[in-house]
């Protein structure tokens, strides 16, 4: 992509939900021996990653780690936080009212903001919610899935937008790379989210020595004092070009209420892509952005988020274990 | 598994001799794997099922979401591209991408034994399980008023990017599968063993008739197994049968000797999933580094 003159809304590419066939074993044994007929909200996490190949959705995984409050996200992968609403009966999953329960959850998130928990744990900001009926005699689960965002009264806008390997011949790249890597070997894992602190714009020009340093989004107001260049950063797990993953949303809610009038309501991002190909780790795809970001005060009126299905309708989806986890067909298929 | 629980844990190295590895062994292998092909990462798996002779947190290797765009009983079945790596493995569907691993595994190729004539491709009726409407769930589906335009709609990009996206013969788009690939200990027989869960472009699970699809014919309902993983909850999964590995080993390491060089025992993950990618020739996993014998 080359830069843009003409501005225009900033689009996100939704999370397509993956849920390996151990979560239904899991969620099977707690209907069973924990929760009976409570079908009130139960915590759950998740995962996601910026590592998969050009051509795959953005994907959001649960596993059989879902419901283990210490599980953390697999390597290479970056954890969620969820709600789960599993129901009683094929009606009560049909009728259940999907606004205050996506509400709820993106409540979770905006007091996040708001209290600046999620400064201190950005992963606070990816937040799903699972809507779910287990027919346990037929194996069969029925689900919906919404990762609940705001939606901004003014929309956020793209000023300029370009490959990471474009910006600055590559350099920057390279110094990201570098100050990336330094940054594992020192804490062991990089943030969901999290700032580079550069000596120069996104899209500026430099003719220093280009170094850059990894910090997390706490040190923000110093950085900030002492007059460094701030480029905000995000783990990405959209692999199409020229479109950022879900995730960009709620963090650009972060720096909308805490720092974009601090920052005359432009802000550069990266959006953080890091694909291992032939032995090496390649970051050339990485999205840039300069951003238009009104600030805001007050929590966004609407929230959005439920996921699509394959009819690219809202609608829940549905998965038959039959074959897999029925006894009877095991037996049969078996001999 | 009962012959498991009354197999003794394999102590001493018999790698040499038998093709078989030491749990030590197989981490070491692993732990080579990880650092050079770093899309395959150790992972502990489910507590209830930890396997004291491993390390808790190196119980097996895995790597998420392998893209497979052809379907292998797509592919044209051509005689010439069939490499025989030894009796029991029949390379069979050798396209363009993989001429260079191909090259590879018939450098390693020793006595062309007795050549099990490939059967005939045996039709599976793999036709879309996705139409068990038990209740119909159009039905289900809202208006969901969200006054939102920041959503990307992903019909359009589609449409967008059509031109290059992946096409069969016909022209029509390609559906993206992807595969979890699993490498675990098999304490029985003493080998890596590889374990495939698939799923669909809508992120569904594959039915067992879907997986089918993408191995290779001569491998179907041989030396593919649907078993318990063993680190993993139910569901079943599929599995590639590890009861050939350590003699395909044992071969692959006999003429690395004989042309004067030596395998070492952290190899062997590498060589392992050149030979089982036989099985399953249109994953494209990625072995991100080229090796030399």
């Amino acid at each position: 992509m080359s830069e843009d003159k003409d501005r225009h809304i900033l689009q996100f590419v939704p999370f397509l939900s993956t849920i390996e066939s151990g979560f239904w074993t899991k969620l099977a044994e707690a209907k069973l021996n924990i929760f009976k007929l409570d079908d009130s909200r139960k915590v759950l996490n998740g995962f996601y990653t910026n590592s998969d190949t050009e051509g795959l959705p953005c994907r959001h995984s649960i596993d059989f780690g879902a419901f283990e409050m210490k599980n953390k996200a697999p390597p290479l992968c970056f954890s969620s936080h969820g709600g789960l609403h599993n129901k009683n009966t094929i009606e009560d999953f049909k009728s259940c009212d999907k606004k205050p329960i996506l509400e709820e959850e993106a409540k979770l998130i905006w007091n996040a903001i708001t209290s600046g928990e999620a400064i201190l744990s950005p992963d606070l900001l990816v937040r799903f919610l699972l809507l779910s009926f287990a027919d346990l005699k037929k194996y069969m689960f029925y689900y919906w899935f919404a990762f609940p965002a705001f939606v901004h009264s003014v929309p956020v806008t793209v000023c300029h937008s370009n490959l990471l390997s474009d910006v600055h011949n590559g350099k920057f790249m390279e110094a990201l790379q570098n100050a990336v890597q330094l940054y594992r070997k020192e804490n062991q894992f990089l943030p969901n989210f999290f700032i580079i602190c550069s000596p120069t714009t996104l899209f500026g020009s430099c003719n220093s020595e280009l170094t850059m340093t990894i910090c997390k989004l706490k040190d923000f107001e110093l950085l900030y004092q002492q007059g460094h260049k701030i480029i905000f950063a995000y783990c990405d797990p959209s692999t199409i070009p020229g479109y950022p993953g879900w995730p960009l949303r709620n963090y650009l809610s972060l720096i909308a209420y805490h720092w974009s009038a601090q920052l005359s309501q432009t802000v550069d991002i990266i959006c953080y892509r890091d694909r291992p190909q032939d032995g090496k780790r390649n970051i050339s795809h990485s999205l840039c952005f300069s951003l238009n970001v009104s600030t805001i005060k007050e929590c966004p009126l609407n929230s959005t988020g439920w996921e699509k299905n394959k009819a690219n309708k809202y609608g829940p989806r549905r998965v038959d274990l039959a074959e897999d986890m029925d006894p009877v067909k095991l037996a049969e298929s078996s001999v | 598994n009962v012959a498991e629980k009354f197999t003794a844990v394999l102590k001493e190295s018999k790698f040499k001799e038998t093709g078989v590895l030491t749990p030590e062994e197989f981490v070491i292998a692993g732990d080579f794997l990880v650092h050079h092909c770093p899309t395959w990462q150790w992972l502990p798996g489910d507590p209830s099922k930890t396997k004291d002779y491993l390390p808790t947190d190196k119980q097996y290797l895995l790597t998420r979401h392998v893209p497979c765009h052809r379907r292998c009983k797509q592919m044209e079945y051509n005689d010439e591209q069939e490499a025989i790596i030894d009796g029991g493995w029949v390379d069979t569907h050798h396209n363009v991408d993989f001429e260079k691993m191909q090259g590879e595994i018939k450098d390693m190729t020793l006595s062309k034994e007795s050549e099990q004539s490939s059967e005939t491709k045996e039709d599976i009726d793999g036709e879309d399980d996705d139409d068990e409407e038990a209740l119909d769930m159009d039905d289900f589906a809202e208006m969901l008023d969200s006054k939102d335009n920041a959503t990307l709609d992903l019909l359009t990009v589609k449409k967008v990017h059509a031109a290059s996206l992946p096409k069969d013969d016909e022209g029509n788009i390609l559906q993206t599968r992807t595969y979890d690939l699993h490498i675990t200990y098999d304490k029985y027989y003493q080998t890596p063993r590889l374990w495939l869960s698939g799923y669909n472009e809508d992120r569904k699970p594959l039915s067992m008739n879907e997986m089918y699809e993408d191995i290779s014919q001569d491998h179907v309902n041989k030396t593919v197994t649907i078993e318990p993983h063993p680190h993993l909850p139910p569901p079943n999964m599929c599995s590639v049968h590890p009861c050939r590995h350590a003699d395909v080993m044992k071969k692959i390491m006999q003429t690395v000797e004989d042309g004067g060089g030596e395998l070492h025992v952290d190899m062997y993950l590498l060589v392992f999933l050149k030979f089982v990618q036989a099985v399953i020739p249109t994953i494209e996993y990625d072995y991100t580094r080229h090796f030399s014998l």
